[in-house]
């Protein structure tokens, strides 16, 4: 797996989570929605470059 | 971070525009707010809060969802169609840099009256309060102009919140916006210590993290791992179990049709044996038939034989029994003599001429009578003498006679059965000799190389063997159609898993991302939080010195996210915890325990980044001495200018004389509330304390 593209993924997800944290957007359904599009759109993005 | 000023117009008790400059000098930090009891400090504090979160909280921090936010006064003069505002404007002022930037938050709210009625002041709502910013460099508006939380062509909705979250988070606002009469409750908090610690680290944000991607929480439990495994359909593993049944299936197919063709053999050969055979028991058709009567023939010839040859022992076994035939023509002469004697009525049982002669020589009768010749009993015996059987003949005579009548019967029987023998012996006989000549007829027409009885067999064996054949042939065929049907449908299932695995790699990779992930928020949380503990417990220690100026105790938060206070040394006991506290050492302790969190969150922010959430804050109290002691007050708040960003507090004029704080305030800085209680309103000046 390739750290730095994780670590990005990390960064940006806490930042989010973080900013969630403070303005309480969105609740939990809402993040852990967010979070899987995201997470499944960067693996997509992988597999298809494969 | 800094407040640098609040205007409160119509904002609860206080009536039209009323404006609080804050000092922002870096050593004279506090701006005191002095006022009477239920004279409106509070009120100030809640507009900070509704100001920048837009709820006011009750003193039990509940939210007050109905709190009567537009003034009074105000409100008296409304009617049902005018709306009266309430507006907080809030200036924050930033210099981490060589630039000040400022930050004027501005947030409104209509409300009108529900009724007509001069006696009802209720009011609603007309819209959701606006919350607007607008910022500055040096004194120089943005181009940009007010930016509207909601309403922004730059910018998303939400923007002006989350960035007044990011300067003051809501959840440390128990902190910095700290109320006296809540802290001083001697209550657990263990939470709320765990939470402001891991809101200042940024932790808070890595456990949510952690929470959303596997663990879940009490309130939610479907998080993204469990959404991305639930997306996957089917798996890897059912492929491989298909493409085992489909070669099993494939192995089991090519044994079979490997047997089906021994099976066709096996069929071609008894085809032709029972074709050949066919032929020959064809053509033979009338000599197998004879073939078949003659077999007959000697059976039944076999079978006479035997028939006869126990007839002759039987006739044998009679003849030995009938020596009485020799004697047979001497009986009708002995019957003819014993027809000429005279034996009827002369048998009496035992008696004979030599039983009479015995009585008269003894003469004496059986019945006791004498007897003498001339006496009736003795002529009646002498007359009898001459009746009964001579003593040697009688019995014997009658024996013989008896045993004549059962010799005439079984000679006659005898006979009748010898007789009878005699004629089945002779029918034996004949029946051999007509079997032998119909057998030599047919002996000279067939021809007896030929065992066409053998020759049937062998047909019989070879059809019943191409049936088998043909029998077990179908049986194969059905099973290979059956298997290569199986297959043809294991092979579309196949297909459609592969197609179905193709769209399962994003969830499985974004599965694996969820898991590495995971992975690196538990490390994170790992390097902060420990570190971060022992580093607060150095802060609280040395903030606990400094205001108890005391060396002999100290305090420390342990595992259970509580600050317990110890004793130094205590009638011989070393680090000896102190569990009974008094009001003033609870509150000195709560103090150490605010300030040495601000004073972390401050340590962070020179360390690291604001991206890692860190924060900078000023200290807001309200009324934080009520429940001090004047020297406690002393000792607690000559204190806060140190370890504060800045000081701003609501208090009784008795606390401001005990603090000692006039000599961290600047005369323009010292605010005095004023009551109106006729109108029940409030309003500020600024000759608060006495300097």
């Amino acid at each position: 797996m390739d750290e730095q593209k994780l670590r990005e993924m990390y960064d940006k997800i806490r930042k989010e989570e973080l900013r969630n944290d403070k303005t309480s957007q969105y609740d939990d359904k809402g993040m852990v929605d967010r979070i899987l599009k995201y997470l499944h759109k960067m693996a997509e993005e992988e597999v298809n470059e494969q | 971070m800094k407040f640098k000023q609040i205007t409160l117009v119509n904002f609860m008790r206080y009536k039209g525009e009323n404006t609080l400059r804050f000092s922002t000098d870096d050593k004279m930090n506090v701006t005191a707010i002095l006022g009477n009891n239920t004279f409106g400090k509070t009120t100030i504090a809640q507009a900070f809060r509704w100001g920048l979160y837009g709820e006011v909280t009750t003193t039990n921090y509940a939210k007050k969802e109905k709190a009567v936010l537009l003034s009074n006064e105000i409100i008296a003069g409304l009617d049902v169609n005018t709306p009266g505002e309430v507006r907080v404007e809030i200036t924050v002022s930033d210099k981490a840099s060589d630039t000040e930037h400022e930050y004027k938050f501005v947030r409104r709210q209509l409300f009108k009256r529900i009724s007509q009625n001069p006696n009802n002041y209720d009011i609603q709502p007309v819209s959701n309060s606006r919350l607007s910013v607008l910022i500055s460099a040096d004194g120089v508006p943005s181009e940009e102009g007010p930016i509207d939380n909601d309403f922004s062509r730059r910018h998303p909705a939400g923007y002006v919140q989350d960035m007044i979250n990011n300067m003051f988070p809501e959840k440390l606002s128990a902190y910095f916006f700290f109320d006296g009469e809540r802290w001083n409750e001697n209550k657990n908090k263990t939470d709320e210590v765990k939470r402001s610690i891991n809101t200042i680290l940024g932790v808070s944000s890595i456990l949510k993290m952690k929470e959303h991607l596997k663990d879940g929480s009490k309130d939610y439990k479907t998080t993204v791992y469990q959404r991305l495994n639930r997306s996957i359909k089917g798996s890897s593993k059912e492929s491989q179990d298909l493409k085992s049944k489909i070669s099993a299936n494939e192995s089991t197919i090519a044994r079979l049709e490997k047997d089906l063709e021994h099976y066709g053999q096996d069929y071609e050969v008894a085809k032709t044996d029972k074709e050949r055979y066919a032929v020959i028991l064809e053509n033979n058709r009338s000599a197998e038939e004879d073939q078949k009567e003659l077999k007959n023939l000697e059976n039944r010839i076999e079978s006479n034989k035997r028939r006869m040859e126990g007839n002759y022992r039987d006739f044998i076994q009679l003849f030995s029994k009938a020596d009485k035939l020799l004697t047979s023509e001497l009986l009708p002469s002995v019957e003819r003599l014993f027809s000429q004697l005279d034996l009827k009525g002369k048998d009496i049982p035992g008696v004979t001429s030599d039983t009479i002669d015995w009585l008269i020589e003894h003469k004496k009768c059986l019945c006791g009578e004498e007897l003498t010749p001339g006496h009736a009993h003795y002529e009646a015996l002498m007359k009898l003498r001459d009746d009964v059987y001579p003593n040697k003949i009688g019995g014997p005579a009658k024996l013989l006679q008896s045993r004549l009548n059962d010799w005439a019967n079984e000679s006659a029987d005898l006979i009748d059965k010898m007789h009878h023998k005699a004629i089945e012996y002779e029918d034996f006989q004949k029946e051999i000799g007509e079997a032998q000549m119909r057998s030599e007829r047919i002996e000279e027409r067939i021809d007896r190389r030929q065992n066409l009885q053998d020759v049937r067999k062998r047909y019989n064996r070879a059809r019943q063997n191409e049936e088998e054949a043909t029998r077990k042939k179908g049986e194969t065929t059905g099973r290979i159609d059956s298997l290569k049907n199986n297959n043809h449908s294991l092979n579309v299932q196949l297909c459609e898993l592969e197609a179905q695995d193709k769209a399962n790699r994003p969830y499985v990779r974004a599965i694996e991302y969820v898991n590495a992930l995971y992975e690196i928020a538990e490390k994170d949380i790992e390097r902060l939080e420990r570190p971060t503990i022992r580093e607060l417990n150095d802060i609280i220690a040395g903030n606990f010195e400094k205001m108890f100026n005391s060396k002999d105790k100290y305090a420390r938060l342990e595992n259970d996210y509580k600050i317990h206070m110890y004793y130094r040394s205590l009638g011989g006991h070393s680090d000896f915890e102190e569990t009974r506290l008094s009001n003033g050492e609870l509150i000195a302790i709560n103090f150490v325990y605010i300030v040495s969190i601000l004073e972390l969150a401050k340590k962070r922010q020179e360390k690291e980044s604001k991206e890692s959430g860190v924060l900078r804050l000023p200290l807001v109290l309200d009324a934080p001495f009520s429940n001090l002691s004047s020297e406690n007050t002393h000792l607690v708040a000559n204190k806060l200018p140190e370890f504060a960003e800045q000081v701003i507090i609501f208090m009784l004029d008795k606390d401001w004389e005990a603090s000692g704080l006039k000599d961290y305030t600047l005369p323009d800085y010292c605010y005095r509330i004023y009551r109106d209680f006729s109108a029940n309103s409030s309003t500020l000046t600024t000759d608060g304390g006495e300097f």
